[in-house]
């Protein structure tokens, strides 16, 4: 196996572990946090969101009146955000670099009604919040959001399954 | 200024006296001979549609058919109808006269011809779509404003949702952006103002937002410098040529900077005000301009770049007279002078209470339609809920 092969696929691994972590902690803060909790609660009925990496899968996820709920892994998405590269879901999932740089800088296309998107990227942006340290996350976010919850309580969750 | 950057830069540009007549040959070197127009009622009345024929004409092509059925704000309906028309007659490309609704329209139809499709909504989203078939495309803006005839966006509206939808692709870029003097002579003041305005907003928030490039850098500032310039002439001076010409470039220059680097949150807001109060797009982005600026000053950014613009839009005296810490306080106090001017000089309005068309009880849904626009991404300050009914309840009166 050549370094970059290697490289890449130790990229998509992390890329899938980091989804799946920030799915658990989404499911956990739509009870956790009034923010999330609100934008779960007003998401259009039904309406599905997808993200994908190339060569790692993806997730697809759907709000409720009780929060998000992460659906099978080949549910389509009626938007779907795709990352252009493995390196590039790298560099958002492990905190190089924050949703709207990676908008800024071409680095996912995104398929669908974009208006569906922008619920789910601020719920992203206040995760983020939660998951990273502060003087990280002030290089990814604009604003850091108010934690009503511990950091170590969404990672516990993260441990229990999103619960 | 981001790490990375893509630019595309706009289509084969005919600008200046007679540019009209180059169409046919121009549409012929690309494969092209049975053009569909598409216009509007008002640019018909006034014989607008009649010299793009005749200029046809010379050249020996005649349009298939004429369109002229298209509405201020165009919806996907229309979309769909004109793509169907243009099947039925055996077209095989698009002319497009008009404004941004005309001009975005005729993306649309491109779009759906050439993903060989029936509904625009398939087409929804961002960067995503392949080129598609070809369908030739020539723009001829009538007013000097949303540089539609330079960008990779269209708007158009789903008025069952009461929002405006945006479409991005690269494959949206009409072949030709024909700027010719007499398609914008006789636009009146009021329209001349509200549009122009609109140009400037593109330059200042391209030049200003988070996707930002060295390339869009340079359209917008010599954008913003050309329109500030003309801008006023030409709503004094509806005829002068120069004046609108010069216009008719920097709204060029501004919509191939702001395709680029996208825009912010004036036009986050300002879409909303027109999906949820029908404010004409020009008018919202006056009115917010300032506001929106002041917003992003307060919120700690922009304080460097607004200071640099400073030098484009006031000159290098007033640039040079200003103390640096003041410069980007001068430049929004610059903008604002100039819509008091425009106001003074033909009626454009500078708060949401004079449009007559926006009711505080609309401000929540206006914000919460803001906050779901595409364009609040890059803006480089943050916007919650609370922060545009606060902007919004500014602009009031």
């Amino acid at each position: 196996m050549s370094q970059r092969t290697l490289k890449t696929g130790l990229q998509q691994a992390t890329c899938t572990l980091v989804a799946e972590c920030l799915v658990r902690a989404l499911q956990y803060l739509s009870t956790a946090d009034s923010q999330i909790r609100a934008e779960a609660h007003a998401w259009p009925s039904g309406k599905t969101l997808r993200l994908e990496v190339p060569g790692a899968g993806g997730f697809t996820v759907t709000g409720t009146p009780w929060g998000f709920k992460k659906l099978d892994k080949e549910t389509p998405g009626d938007v779907t955000i795709r990352f252009k590269s493995p390196s590039d879901a790298f560099r958002v999932f492990t905190g190089q670099m924050g949703v709207a740089q990676a908008y800024a800088q071409h680095k996912f296309v995104l398929r669908g009604d974009m208006a569906l998107a922008m619920p789910f990227v601020r719920c992203v942006d206040i995760t983020e919040g939660y998951l990273f340290p502060d003087l990280l996350a002030k290089r990814l976010l604009k604003r850091l959001p108010e934690k009503e919850v511990s950091t170590a309580r969404v990672y516990g969750s993260i441990l229990l399954g999103g619960r | 200024m981001g790490a990375y950057y893509e630019f595309k830069l706009p289509a084969k540009i005919l600008s200046g006296s007679e540019a009209l007549e180059h169409i046919p040959h121009e549409l012929n070197t690309l494969g092209a001979f049975r053009p569909l127009l598409l216009s509007d009622e008002g640019l018909e009345r006034v014989g607008a549609v009649k010299t793009v024929l005749n200029a046809l004409a010379q050249g020996g092509m005649t349009a298939v058919e004429t369109f002229c059925q298209i509405p201020p704000d165009s919806s996907i309906q229309v979309v769909n109808q004109v793509a169907a028309l243009f099947r039925k007659l055996g077209c095989d490309s698009l002319i497009a006269l008009g404004g941004g609704s005309v001009i975005d329209t005729a993306k649309g139809v491109g779009m759906v011809l050439a993903q060989e499709g029936h509904d625009l909504m398939a087409s929804a989203g961002c960067e995503v779509l392949p080129r598609g078939k070809h369908v030739p495309f020539a723009a001829i803006p009538t007013t000097s404003g949303t540089g539609s005839e330079a960008t990779i966006v269209a708007v158009v509206a789903d008025p069952e949702k009461k929002v405006k939808m945006e479409f991005l692709s690269y494959h949206l870029l009409p072949d030709l952006a024909v700027l010719d003097p007499r398609m914008t002579e006789t636009l009146p003041p009021r329209i001349t103002a509200s549009t122009g305005f609109d140009a400037l907003v593109h330059a200042i928030e391209a030049a200003t937002c988070l996707q930002r490039n060295p390339v869009s850098d340079a359209f917008a500032e010599k954008a913003m410098g050309q329109i500030v310039r003309a801008l006023p002439v030409a709503v004094r001076e509806g005829k002068n040529r120069k004046a609108r010409m010069v216009l008719a470039n920097g709204s060029l220059l501004a919509g191939a900077a702001f395709s680029n680097s996208m825009v912010g949150l004036v036009h986050a807001i300002g879409h909303a005000l027109g999906g949820v109060c029908k404010v004409a797009h020009g008018d919202a982005m006056t009115i917010l301009l300032p506001a929106v600026m002041a917003y992003n000053l307060r919120e700690g950014t922009c304080r460097e770049r607004y200071s640099e613009l400073l030098l484009h839009l006031a000159g290098p005296e007033v640039y040079a007279a200003t103390p640096a810490h003041r410069r980007a306080e001068e430049a929004i106090s610059f903008l604002e002078t100039l819509r008091r001017e425009l106001a003074q000089a033909c009626g454009l309005p500078e708060t949401l209470s004079d449009t007559g068309k926006v009711r505080k009880e609309d401000f929540s849904a206006v914000a919460k339609t803001a906050l779901n626009d595409g364009a609040i991404i890059v803006n480089p300050a943050q916007a919650d809920y609370n922060d545009i009914i606060a902007i919004l309840e500014e602009v009031w009166s």
